[in-house]
């Protein structure tokens, strides 16, 4: 009897845990990050996102700004689409941006804001924001040394992903673990 | 059934009392608080002086101007004129309003708009109220309110160190 | 309590407790607005903003004072009359269809009548322009789309003004031109 007693509040202990996440597995991380090409869209849980193209360049893509002395701009082309059911900001925040850049846009660092601007491709217009189920193309301007990169260098853009998680109790989501999905490798092309 | 509310007939009436009686005094912390929280206007005349948040104000010049003659058709052109005497400064900015309860029944507000018109402020006058520094200033302040609407408007100083309390003058 | 009743009752009541956060009305709920319903061509007041929208309607391309607007997807183009209520209010536009929410379009500058500041008695019209799936008109809730005005950022708990609008019953231009904001009604 007292077994009987002992396994049923175990069990009724193991079923509560259900809806509180006790039973959520983790999920072991290979340790080779696949690899896409430039072009292909990668389906994350906030974003679906395709590079499109990388290049350097002294002509920022609004028409006027100069890069400062000893700097130049780096331009990300991707071709993005909001999968939630809220208005995104493209390139997301320090904890979980869209991707990941190294020497230059790495999860968990944040970017200082006067050091990189986003524009909608299709008008120039500033600061674009994603509409759900809206895609565009965007261009993001980052500001980085001349000698950082080179004409013909390799770079291994990083598309992150992350576990969208929503609040019970209050309205709000959780990105869980970000982290690198997949890797585009592309060519830097030098349009000095 | 009966003997039932019978037998308890002075336990439910305690009830009917203390039910409400305790929403009451659970809502007095809250209410009186709330009260007091609320602008408190006080009233001055013109060429009257009051101090508020540190400073002496008199209201000297209060003309409505029609809108036609300064480029903004739709509009009159309400032009506040104050004495500002600040006695002991504080790092705050006060911020000038016209209110009127002409035109909708209710006191509507009207901001600032210092741009909005063909009304140039002379230069011998200041166009921010600041209360930063000891010492006295002419301000004047042009403000748009509807056309034909407010011909009665009262200037209302706040500070916002110095709220509930704000003035107005009129 | 009788024995037979008692477990029954007991399992009941845990079974119950452990629903609860089934039952607890979600944020969304407790903190939504409180809208007041307009019609289109009516002219309707909120804690914050008078409003009339003339018109309302569906187009590919839009011009803009020299802008011009594409998109991926379709452009909501809505025509409106705004003024603040009682004091001066910012302007902020959303819609909702099946609980997506989509924003106004910040691609027009200050060229729209949203994003600005209104006030009481000195009503400003212009448009209003947001960007749309091209497959909105194929969701369920495109027949009920809400178009939710209140002030800019945050509305929750706060007055707004809503209109519903039936997104398969508005006329789809190819281009459409638009004025830029001006002063007094239409």
């Amino acid at each position: 009897m007292p077994v009987l007693v002992a396994g049923g509040v175990l069990a009724l202990g193991g079923v509560v845990a259900i809806p509180l996440g006790g039973w959520d597995t983790v999920q072991l991380q290979s340790a080779v990050i696949p690899e896409q090409p430039i072009g292909q869209p990668y389906v994350g849980a906030r974003l679906s996102t395709a590079i499109d193209d990388i290049y350097l360049t002294d002509e920022h893509p609004d028409g006027f700004s100069d890069p400062d002395p000893g700097e130049t701009w780096l331009v990300v082309v991707a071709t993005m689409e909001n999968l939630l059911d809220e208005p995104e900001i493209p390139l997301g925040n320090r904890s979980f941006w869209a991707f990941t850049i190294p020497g230059v846009l790495e999860l968990g660092v944040s970017l200082d804001s006067g050091s990189y601007s986003t524009l909608l491709q299709r008008d120039g217009s500033y600061g674009p924001r994603l509409q759900p189920g809206v895609p565009d193309t965007v261009e993001f301007v980052f500001a980085v040394s001349d000698r950082l990169f080179s004409e013909g260098d390799e770079v291994r853009i990083g598309l992150t992903d992350a576990e969208k998680q929503d609040a019970d109790i209050y309205d709000g989501i959780r990105w869980w673990r970000p982290h690198v999905a997949v890797e585009v490798p592309v060519v830097i092309r030098d349009e000095r | 059934m009966s003997a039932w509310w019978r037998a308890n007939r002075w336990y439910l009436l305690a009830l009917l009392v203390l039910l409400p009686a305790s929403v009451v005094v659970a809502m007095i912390p809250r209410w009186f608080p709330y009260l007091e929280r609320q602008p408190a206007a006080e009233s001055v005349e013109r060429g009257d002086t009051a101090r508020y948040s540190g400073a002496d104000f008199t209201l000297t010049g209060l003309e409505v101007l029609d809108g036609d003659d300064w480029g903004v058709p739709e509009a009159d052109v309400v032009v506040a004129t104050l004495v500002v005497d600040v006695v002991e400064p504080v790092e705050t900015v006060c911020e000038l309003q016209v209110v009127s309860a002409e035109g909708a029944g209710f006191e509507r507000f009207w901001d600032e708009a210092p741009y909005s018109s063909d009304y140039d402020v002379p230069d011998e006058y200041e166009t921010r109220c600041s209360l930063a520094e000891a010492g006295s200033f002419d301000v004047r302040i042009p403000f748009l309110v509807p056309a034909d609407e407010v011909t009665e408007p009262v200037v209302q100083v706040t500070a916002w160190g110095s709220l509930p309390r704000v003035l107005r003058l009129h | 309590m009788r024995a037979r009743v008692a477990v029954p009752a007991g399992v009941g009541l845990v079974l119950l407790a452990f629903g609860a956060t089934l039952f607890t009305p979600t944020d969304e709920v407790r903190m939504a607005p409180f809208p007041v319903a307009a019609g289109i061509g009516e002219e309707v007041a909120s804690q914050h903003h008078v409003a009339t929208i003339h018109e309302v309607a569906l187009a590919d391309v839009v011009e803009l004072d020299g802008w011009r607007g594409t998109t991926s997807g379709v452009w909501l183009v809505a025509e409106a009359t705004l003024a603040g209520y009682v004091e001066r209010t910012t302007v902020g536009v959303d819609l909702f269809v099946d609980g997506v929410r989509f924003e106004s379009t910040p691609r027009a500058d200050s060229d729209t009548v949203d994003g600005r500041v209104v006030d009481p008695g000195l009503p400003v019209t212009g448009a209003i322009l947001l960007e749309l799936p091209r497959d909105i008109l194929d969701r369920p809730g495109a027949t009920s789309a809400v178009l939710r005005l209140g002030a800019a950022g945050d509305t929750r708990l706060d007055s707004v003004i809503e209109w519903r609008i039936d997104l398969t019953a508005l006329e789809h231009h190819a281009e459409v031109e638009l004025d830029r904001v001006r002063k007094g009604a239409p």
